[in-house]
């Protein structure tokens, strides 16, 4: 997993045959997408800390495409550089590609699928006394004007 | 002070916010985008290296600061380029002045 491009495709391809699985003909979108028919279905990103990487991504399996259009500022260049006019036509859910998605069944492909990806057994677990308190402090800290405006040009 | 946005698109998008001083030298930046750095720390090292550069070379000497991140979605080399050439088009403060109150034909 040294290598950032790999990694990507490799914990992506977890993605692609749960999707394949439930009958959506998933493809991994270098650097971090996962499409089916040239839509995205899945963005991903990655951050390594001390030896450890944790990748985190989204799966439209039923998403409301009007929300998210209400919701994203898609700056017009980004879009146009994609070869489309709005989010509308970038993005696709799982439910327009397979119809109605059991979500169970969805959990289960996606278990499989990370297991075949990572070679490794997957299982289920919670979140710590500890762990959970940890998250009142992160909650403040990504709620925090300094944090989301951190990037804005001054 | 003059402030430039430059936007440029690769697989993914960059964008750089920048202020320029009255000598053409960086005051500020800020490097945004959708494209990858790790360690993610790479591009505040790069932003804070790039502060006071009025030249190609110092531009080039912050970009080596960061030679050992991996960039992914960017073309590093072509965006430390346009940088570089914003810095040595940039006409100073006072060759402004002296184009504006220069007599005209």
């Amino acid at each position: 997993m040294a290598d950032v491009s790999e990694s990507y495709r490799v914990i992506c391809s977890g993605l692609v045959c749960a999707l394949r699985k439930l009958g959506a003909p998933g493809e991994f979108i270098p650097v971090n997408d996962v499409a089916v028919y040239g839509k995205k279905i899945s963005g991903n990103a990655q951050t390594r800390r001390a030896g450890f990487l944790l990748q985190h991504g989204t799966l439209m399996y039923a998403t409301d495409l009007d929300t998210v259009e209400k919701a994203l500022l898609a700056p017009r260049e980004k879009l146009e550089s994609k070869g489309v006019r709005s989010i509308r036509e970038r993005v696709i859910t799982l439910r327009e590609v397979i119809g109605e998605v059991d979500v169970n069944a969805l959990v289960e492909s996606l278990i499989e699928g990370f297991s075949r990806a990572l070679s490794a057994e997957v299982y289920h677990d919670v979140l710590s006394e500890e762990e959970l308190k940890a998250t009142d402090n992160l909650v403040a800290k990504y709620r925090s004007p300094e944090w989301i405006f951190k990037r804005r040009p001054r | 002070m003059r402030r430039i946005s430059l936007v440029s698109r690769y697989t993914k998008t960059v964008k750089l916010d920048i202020v320029l001083g009255e000598n053409c030298e960086i005051i500020d930046v800020v490097v945004s985008g959708d494209f990858f750095a790790y360690p993610e720390e790479a591009i505040e090292r790069l932003e804070s290296k790039l502060k006071k550069c009025n030249s190609r070379t110092c531009v080039e000497e912050a970009f080596g600061e960061i030679s050992g991140a991996v960039v992914l979605g960017i073309d590093i080399a072509d965006l430390k380029n346009r940088i570089a050439e914003l810095l040595e088009n940039c006409p100073t403060a006072s060759l402004m002045e002296k184009k504006k109150v220069a007599p005209q034909p």
